[in-house]
């Protein structure tokens, strides 16, 4: 089991790109991380977050915790956050919790980009 | 910890370990391994897991206020049905009675807990709770295919 979160983050285009690497986010204390990872990038000007979870196997209620507060942050600091290349179970549990009507959320990496770069 | 692998005969796993977050990678690693040694498909297995990371999460965050505690989680094969049962020795705590967050509000009005039980009962048929003594007992069940 992983013991830190692991991110790799790039910006293109306007678009902070966040490659969530961890196969399972199922640890509390890394969601504690992942809120303050991007209520931060929010805080600091980042106007558009792309979390890409396709390496992302398995995610537990805590994490779609973080995202809430995330997207909390977002809309008083007037960002946004979509989320891409969602696994089938992810994108199941999108679904099942809301997240897919709180945020926008797209196939590939390239469509998402397509489409929020396009907007910047 | 103490592991039992019981015979085949009845297809039953158990583990008992502490009841808390350091402890939560050994108890998925076990229902990761059980779930593929009794046959359960890809999709369940993955909905099972999801389910017992939720109920172990739980107990371990709530369930001993800040004392030691152990949680036994076994896997039952019957046939066409997997059966989990989750036990502690915690507070009593039916997440039966956990109300059903509303999915339907926007990013203002959503709450930020609260799904984690929603997940368990989406992701498997049936729910059971008992508390017998002193003891919180879960039963999960899943329709896995197969045998019936």
């Amino acid at each position: 089991m992983s013991d830190s979160l692991q991110i790799m983050k790039e910006t293109r285009q306007g678009v902070t790109i966040l490659h969530v690497m961890n196969q399972r986010l199922i640890e509390p204390r890394l969601s504690d991380d992942l809120t303050r990872h991007l209520c931060g990038l929010i805080e600091g000007g980042a106007l558009c977050l792309l979390v890409e979870l396709g390496s992302v196997a398995r995610i537990s209620s805590v994490f779609f915790r973080s995202f809430i507060m995330a997207g909390k942050k977002a809309k008083e600091q007037k960002a946004k956050i979509a989320f891409c290349s969602l696994q089938p179970l992810i994108k199941e549990g999108f679904t099942i919790t809301g997240m897919d009507k709180l945020f926008k959320i797209y196939g590939a990496e390239p469509l998402a980009m397509a489409d929020l770069a396009e907007k910047q | 910890m103490i592991m039992n692998l019981s015979n085949k005969t009845t297809s039953k796993f158990s583990l008992e370990t502490a009841a808390d977050l350091d402890h939560l990678g050994e108890i998925i690693g076990f229902t990761e391994k059980t779930l593929e040694r009794l046959g359960v498909p890809d999709d369940a297995r993955g909905h099972l897991c999801l389910a017992v990371d939720e109920i172990v999460t739980n107990v371990a965050l709530y369930a001993y206020k800040g004392t030691r505690g152990k949680i036994n989680v076994s896997f039952e094969r019957m046939g066409s049905k997997l059966i989990v049962a989750i036990a502690d020795s915690g507070i009593a705590f039916n997440p039966l009675q956990h109300p059903a967050p509303d999915t339907s509000l926007s990013i203002d009005q959503r709450k930020i807990g609260g799904l984690g039980i929603h997940l368990v009962r989406k992701m498997t048929d049936k729910m059971e709770y008992m508390r017998v003594g002193d003891e919180n007992r879960l039963i999960l069940e899943k329709n896995i295919g197969g045998k019936k």
